[in-house]
């Protein structure tokens, strides 16, 4: 789908694209590349989908990586989220790499008829780094912390309005 | 510094997402009417905005205004007869448009669009996905000969 991110130093908005990837996993970012997750391992699990959003200036170079699992009965699990590791820190490319599709995974929450309900984990080496993550789900992605786990939870209501500001 | 990364089964366990299905099926059965009618109309929209946005869509995968506007009727529980009786029309009258046997008019876009809470547009746009997908691939390249280039070459 379209969407549109924005350039950090010129605060333009770049057109891009989030999309299935159904083929050539194997080029999916790995971890020897900066990257935290290991996209093209995990992409290949049962019951995943692989999304990558690219810009249509460059629609070669991967801005941020999504797997979701839409088979849960009740909800949509996001198994990953990241963004390049060059859309990071202070020197970052684009933002709202993150927000967009997470705004998408919520997306696809809804078609699947899940209500909106995207189930996700936060886990850190460092407690403190968790917890700091964890506030920023909820108040930047409107997400609800499941008891004192690690999972996190955006409920219908969160789910339109990130879908709102990423998406429309 | 050498990335350890964290597996889903490091965390996950049917333990846990039995928790995460009680939460949420909790949740789900304390909303209000309204939202529960909400989340089935604004999954029906994104359903419908994905197909407007599609552009591999084959002759044998085309949806009609029909089969969008029976998921509307199945949230509300009516009949397409209900509706039409709701639209002021006869059902056999509502049924050529949504079937595209009938070209769709502003009076009806406008009665859909407000009755599913979604923009006019989209169901023009489905109308005409539709035609231009039934034109046969072959049949497109006949208008190949209208490429500007070709009359700037004349």
């Amino acid at each position: 789908m379209n969407v549109k991110i924005l350039e950090t130093a010129t605060k333009s908005e770049i057109k891009s694209q989030i999309y299935l990837v159904t083929k050539n996993k194997s080029k999916l970012p790995s971890l020897n590349e900066g990257w935290r997750f290991n996209f093209s391992k995990h992409s290949k699990t049962k019951d995943y989908e692989t999304y990558i959003l690219t810009t249509d200036k460059t629609p070669e170079i991967i801005e941020g990586c999504l797997i979701i699992d839409t088979k849960s009965p009740h909800q949509v699990y996001m198994a990953f989220v990241e963004v390049a590791p060059h859309n990071r820190g202070d020197e970052k490319r684009y933002e709202r790499v993150a927000g967009c599709l997470i705004a998408f995974a919520c997306r696809q929450s809804f078609i699947n008829d899940k209500e909106g309900c995207l189930a996700f984990d936060v886990l850190e080496e460092k407690k403190e780094n968790e917890t700091k993550l964890m506030t920023l789900y909820s108040k930047r992605y409107n997400a609800v912390r499941l008891d004192t786990s690690t999972t996190m939870i955006i409920l219908p209501e969160g789910s339109e309005k990130l879908i709102n500001e990423f998406l429309n | 510094m050498k990335n350890i990364e964290i597996l889903p089964k490091d965390i996950w366990n049917d333990d846990k997402l039995n928790k995460i299905n009680e939460f949420v099926r909790k949740h789900s059965d304390n909303q209000p009417k309204e939202r529960k009618i909400r989340n089935k109309l604004l999954s029906i929209q994104y359903k419908l905005e994905d197909y407007i946005e599609r552009d591999d869509i084959k002759e044998n995968e085309i949806l009609d205004i029909l089969d969008f506007v029976k998921l509307y009727l199945k949230v509300f529980d009516i009949t397409k007869k209900d509706l039409a009786k709701y639209f002021g029309m006869r059902d056999s009258n509502l049924h050529k448009y949504l079937t595209g046997k009938r070209k769709l008019n502003p009076e009806v876009v406008l009665k859909i669009s407000s009755f599913s809470r979604t923009k006019p547009e989209y169901w023009y746009r489905v109308q005409v996905k539709n035609e231009i997908v039934k034109l046969k691939k072959e049949d497109r390249k006949e208008y190949d000969k209208y490429d500007y280039e070709k009359l700037l070459s004349i």
